[in-house]
């Protein structure tokens, strides 16, 4: 039984997900580079309307193995609390209109809250499900 | 820059007593972050305190523990369990430790270069929190 997003990714992979595959296979690239702070460390991708993706940690900035792979399109969003929450408020800031998050890790019941609030939609596990 | 190949190579010439002693020092300059998150959050950070005095010792032929490098990574602190600004730095501390204990048991080099990324993590977060601009582009990183 796949106990996160990437054992499910490794499982069943993430073709045939769309839109949410996409975002999920990146925030799970992305938080391979992370080594043993995976597990303590919540990556978020957040798609937007405008095409611009946007990537956050729950940590105040992203690390900089991170920040090295990301790729023209894509932008750190810097911020304290949980990845989701400073994605959508990054968002905002930026004046783009957010779609979608995946997370590396389960996304906590108060940021599912926040996200079905704002008409954003989680394109990865809660924490609590099936992978979890 | 800390954690880059260069760095690493002269590292890794040195004895795995030398190494040991480096990584500890490092660890030193890690540690206040860690001390400091422990006593406004109540996290307990016995274990890393022990594993650091198991590891020194270590130098003196002492030895370290195994139950002490589970211990050191089933207690660091998750990102997502506090708000407090050192929280990262107590993590990398804590991670830290977990890879001095390995590298006593093991002598494998790859600790090293784990510990040298967090340091330098710890490095980058602080200088990011100097910034203040809540996004920065690709480029710009």
């Amino acid at each position: 039984m796949p106990k996160t997003p990437l054992d499910a990714a490794l499982l069943f992979g993430t073709d045939g997900l769309g839109e949410a595959g996409a975002a999920l296979s990146r925030v799970l690239e992305l938080s391979s580079a992370m080594g043993k702070t995976a597990d303590y460390v919540t990556l978020a991708v957040t798609e937007t309307k405008e095409g611009t993706t946007v990537v956050s940690s729950s940590e105040k900035a992203l690390r900089p193995a991170i920040r090295a792979l990301l790729q023209p399109g894509e932008v750190a969003a810097n911020g304290a609390g949980h990845a989701e929450v400073t994605e959508v408020n990054a968002a905002k800031e930026m004046r783009l209109t957010p779609a979608g998050v995946a997370a590396s890790r389960g996304i906590c019941p108060s940021c599912a809250d926040l996200l079905r609030s704002v008409g954003v939609a989680a394109l990865s596990a809660l924490k609590g499900s099936l992978f979890y | 820059m800390i954690g880059e190949g260069k760095s690493l190579v002269s590292i890794t010439s040195l004895s795995p007593k030398k190494q040991l002693a480096f990584a500890l020092l490092v660890f030193e300059r890690m540690l206040p972050g860690l001390v400091a998150f422990s006593k406004d959050t109540g996290f307990d950070d016995s274990c890393y305190l022990q594993a650091k005095d198991a590891a020194w010792a270590r130098l003196q032929n002492g030895s370290v523990d195994q139950s002490l490098n589970e211990a050191c990574l089933r207690g660091a602190p998750d990102t997502e369990d506090y708000s407090h600004d050192l929280t990262s730095y107590a993590l990398n501390a804590a991670l830290a430790m977990n890879d001095i204990v390995e590298f006593a048991q093991d002598g494998c080099a790859d600790h090293i270069t784990n510990l040298l990324t967090l340091a330098g993590d710890s490095l980058s977060l602080y200088l990011s929190s100097l910034e203040g601009s809540v996004v920065s582009s690709a480029a710009k990183s």
